[in-house]
């Protein structure tokens, strides 16, 4: 018997590159869900890693930096932050 | 009067023609004694009529001195005469059971009391008698009849006769006899027997002709019959013009009501066609017994042949729809409808497919009774939608008027009555149980297209979100967004697309265009069950391929395969044979096996697959339905290849294997798992307050759990949970509550 596969429909998640049962710092939603202000994952809700290897939603983020109190610092552990570049790779 | 008659009473009064023979001896009236002499001879019943002689009118002229003494001799006269000759003729010794007998009887106590009544009043024509004198004597005539005739039997019988000669069809016969009686008296009770006998002969016709006839108004019908057949009949029966016809008709009214409520039921099932029917009801019902009636048979008969497990959910729900809308008609204000419907609604709760059939129905996805639901929703959109919370009442409504006077406690506006999935929704407390079941539909569907087709669902749920509210959905709409995108992400992957990646060596060129993916995002989707086994190496190449496709296209995001979901198509090329087949990916991965070795045995199937026996069983059992794979004979679960089709193979006989068998959990299920978030909570309480019963648990998480995620679940979710948590060994029943088990 010769078995031919002519089309395979798979079906897959996504997830983000971070561990899996992690929460955003600021709104404490799962990374794969949205924050507050958005209605679509993914694309429109993107994550923000810093180099302090804190992550969150973007838009969480910016509207933290955007307060005076926040001074540009990390709100877990209140060092400067700073996004990770394309090619760096987190080290956990 | 007939021959028959007249001879029977001859030999009592004999021929009632006036005779003029001079009856002899008269005295020239002299005086008052010789006049009431002369007076009294002449009186004095005899068998023949005799006119008065002259000396007879002379003496009358004398009247008025001996008027009270004449008369009361005349009376006892009469009594003597009456118990003698007439008293035998009115009794028989037993009721007749034959009709032509008692027939005729009734005939012959009619011709005795009409004689009798022409001849004592006879000589009291020529007489010229005070008024008091000669309604004394009626009267005393009257009384006599009445104590002579056997009342209760008399007038049983009188009733045999009428039906035996029915008012409508036979009562030219009857008339006569009634003036028998007329003149004897006795009206009042030919008048009860003849209503009686007319109730009798209405509710003969009402059932013999409305039986069943509800695609017409039967009322008009009615009236035309009362007022041409009965009242006419009974109107020449009676000799007048009577007020009764307005009687009768209430009466009448009364039945064809009775006839109907009885009928509710079936007439409700028949609904719209029975709508005439519905209008007749309403007309008939007028007491508030007759509503009370029509409730209380109506809910029997849906006990009886509705609320049962025999019948079919969709049944059931269209009986419903029907109720409403049947029930709107009997009674706009709703209030039979909130009496009736209470059972149905609660019985329909109970039913674990209810939403399952409301929310099919909804999508129109079958081919049921429940259409109507899914038109309902394309056409009225959002008509009802606004006010869907509005059960308090709006302050500002003009039109605002009281809650009816017999309406129920919960009484709740009705005003919309066409809202049938409106009324449908308001069967659970919260939208939560439909919308969860929307998105297991919806997965459903949308992971069995092939071809990333989403305009159905699309439309479905832009109706959806006209009646559900947008954030409600918010689900769907992330599902629907899913297979768009991933349908871009496909095509750019596979090198159709030009928007993106323009060096083409970094593009994986040799991703093998059969390949392809859904990509979910996993919290916005049902919960999918893991069932882990491996694909084919080749496929799985190709999937890491992909997987390295989509990190690139999209940074920082990875994939997870979910094997166990999507669908094959594969060719097999037998022997003699090439069949084509559309599989899943857990019956692919088997049959590859068998092109490698022709003959596994389960254990090598499940080592190989790495997956639990049950599933490599499940996906052999369907290769073996289809004729490709065959069980061994001799050595137990062991397969092997039918390379040649067998003649007489049980082809049909296996268990086909439904496609996506299980791949997402039910609502159920995840419905329980997602209670999980709630044990935190009720182990808080259970520890600190022991043993608590289910209502105080829901109301007690009602109470906790913070009000930006309230809690939604009804009880019913709730026990669901708690007798998991049970089997799970996690709680333990105790009384009629749940604690922690130790």
């Amino acid at each position: 018997m010769k078995v031919r596969i002519k089309e395979w429909n798979a079906v897959s998640i996504w997830h983000w590159n971070v561990s899996e049962d992690e929460v955003c710092g600021i709104c404490r939603v799962h990374f794969d869900g949205t924050c507050p202000s958005c209605k679509y994952p993914g694309d429109d809700c993107p994550i923000i890693i810093g180099k302090c290897n804190h992550s969150f939603h973007m838009h969480c983020l910016l509207k933290w930096l955007e307060l005076e109190t926040s001074r540009g610092l990390c709100p877990m552990c209140r060092q400067p932050f700073q996004t990770l570049g394309e090619d760096e790779v987190i080290t956990t | 009067m007939t021959a028959v008659n007249r001879s029977i009473f001859d030999s009592v009064f004999s021929s009632s023609d006036l005779l003029f023979d001079d009856v002899e001896g008269y005295l020239p009236a002299v005086d008052t004694v010789a006049a009431l002499e002369i007076l009294k001879r002449w009186m004095a019943p005899k068998d023949q009529l005799y006119a008065p002689t002259d000396d007879v009118l002379r003496a009358a002229e004398y009247l008025r001195f001996f008027e009270d003494q004449l008369m009361a001799w005349y009376t006892d006269e009469f009594r003597l005469h009456f118990n003698k000759y007439a008293v035998p003729m009115l009794y028989v010794n037993e009721r007749h059971a034959d009709q032509q007998e008692n027939a005729r009887y009734i005939a012959q106590i009619s011709n005795t009391l009409h004689d009798a009544h022409k001849h004592y009043f006879h000589p009291l024509t020529y007489l010229e008698l005070s008024d008091d004198i000669t309604d004394c004597f009626q009267r005393s005539f009257n009384a006599l009849v009445c104590y002579s005739l056997p009342t209760p039997f008399f007038y049983r019988s009188l009733k045999d006769y009428f039906r035996c000669f029915p008012i409508i069809s036979d009562y030219t016969t009857s008339i006569p006899i009634c003036e028998g009686f007329y003149v004897a008296g006795l009206r009042d009770t030919v008048e009860r027997a003849l209503a009686e006998t007319a109730v009798v002969e209405m509710e003969i016709h009402i059932k013999e002709q409305y039986t069943a006839e509800w695609a017409l108004s039967v009322l008009e019908h009615f009236e035309s019959w009362l007022t041409h057949h009965l009242t006419a009949s009974l109107e020449a029966l009676l000799g007048r013009k009577s007020q009764f016809r307005a009687d009768l008709l209430a009466i009448g009214l009364g039945l064809l009501g009775n006839l109907r409520t009885n009928e509710l039921f079936d007439i409700v099932v028949d609904y719209p066609d029975s709508t005439p029917a519905l209008d007749d009801i309403k007309r008939c019902l007028r007491t508030p017994t007759e509503r009370a009636k029509v409730v209380n048979s109506f809910q029997i008969a849906c006990v009886k042949r509705l609320l049962h497990p025999g019948a079919n959910t969709v049944d059931i729900v269209v009986a419903y729809l029907n109720t409403i809308r049947a029930f709107m008609i009997l009674d706009p204000r709703g209030v039979l409808l909130a009496k009736i419907s209470r059972p149905i609604r609660r019985y329909l709760k109970e039913r674990e497919d209810t939403v399952g059939v409301i929310v099919a129905g909804m999508l129109g996805t079958d081919d049921t009774d429940l259409k109507v639901l899914h038109e309902e929703l394309s056409q009225h959109g959002n008509k009802y939608a606004q006010n869907s919370h509005g059960e308090v009442d709006d302050l500002k409504d003009l039109n605002w008027c009281p809650d009816p006077i017999d309406a129920p406690l919960d009484f709740k506006h009705v005003g919309r009555a066409n809202d049938m999935i409106g009324s449908l929704l308001s069967l659970y407390e919260n939208k939560d149980v439909f919308v969860r079941e929307f998105v297991v539909i919806f997965a459903n569907r949308l992971l069995e297209s092939e071809d990333y087709n989403i305009d159905q669902a699309v439309i479905h749920l832009e109706l959806l979100k006209l009646r559900f509210g947008e954030q409600e959905l918010l689900n769907l709409d992330i599902m629907i967004r899913d297979i768009a995108e991933s349908k871009r992400v496909n095509s750019s992957l596979h090198g159709k697309s030009m928007e993106i990646n323009t060096s083409s060596s970094s593009r994986p060129s040799t991703l093998w265009g059969g390949f392809n993916a859904k990509i979910l995002s996993r919290l916005f989707w049902p919960n999918f069950n893991d069932v882990p086994f491996l694909i084919p190496q080749i496929i799985k190449d190709q999937a890491d391929k992909y997987s390295q496709g989509f990190e690139k296209l999209k940074q920082g995001r990875k994939l997870r395969w979910l094997n166990h979901i999507g669908s094959v198509k594969v060719e097999l090329e037998l022997e003699d044979r090439s069949l084509d087949f559309v599989v899943t990916p857990e019956q692919a991965s088997v049959i590859e096996l068998f092109q490698h070795q022709p003959r596994l045995s389960l254990l090598e199937v499940t080592n190989q697959l790495q997956a639990k026996s049950d599933l490599a069983l499940r996906a052999i059992r369907f290769w073996v339905s289809k004729g490709v794979l065959k069980d061994h004979g001799t050595q137990e679960d062991v397969f092997i290849v039918l390379e040649r089709a067998e003649e007489k193979t049980n082809v049909n006989g296996g268990v086909v294997e439904s496609f996506s068998s299980a791949a997402i959990q039910s609502t159920e299920e995840a419905s329980s798992e997602e209670m999980r978030v709630y044990w935190s909570y009720i182990v808080g309480m259970l520890t600190n307050l022991g043993s608590m019963p289910l209502d105080r648990i829901q109301s007690f998480l009602r109470m906790l759990v913070p009000q930006d995620n309230p809690y939604t679940r009804s009880q019913d979710e709730l026990q669901l949970f708690l007798d998991l948590m049970v089997e799970e060994e996690q709680l333990e029943v105790s009384g009629d509550g749940y604690r922690l088990k130790k």
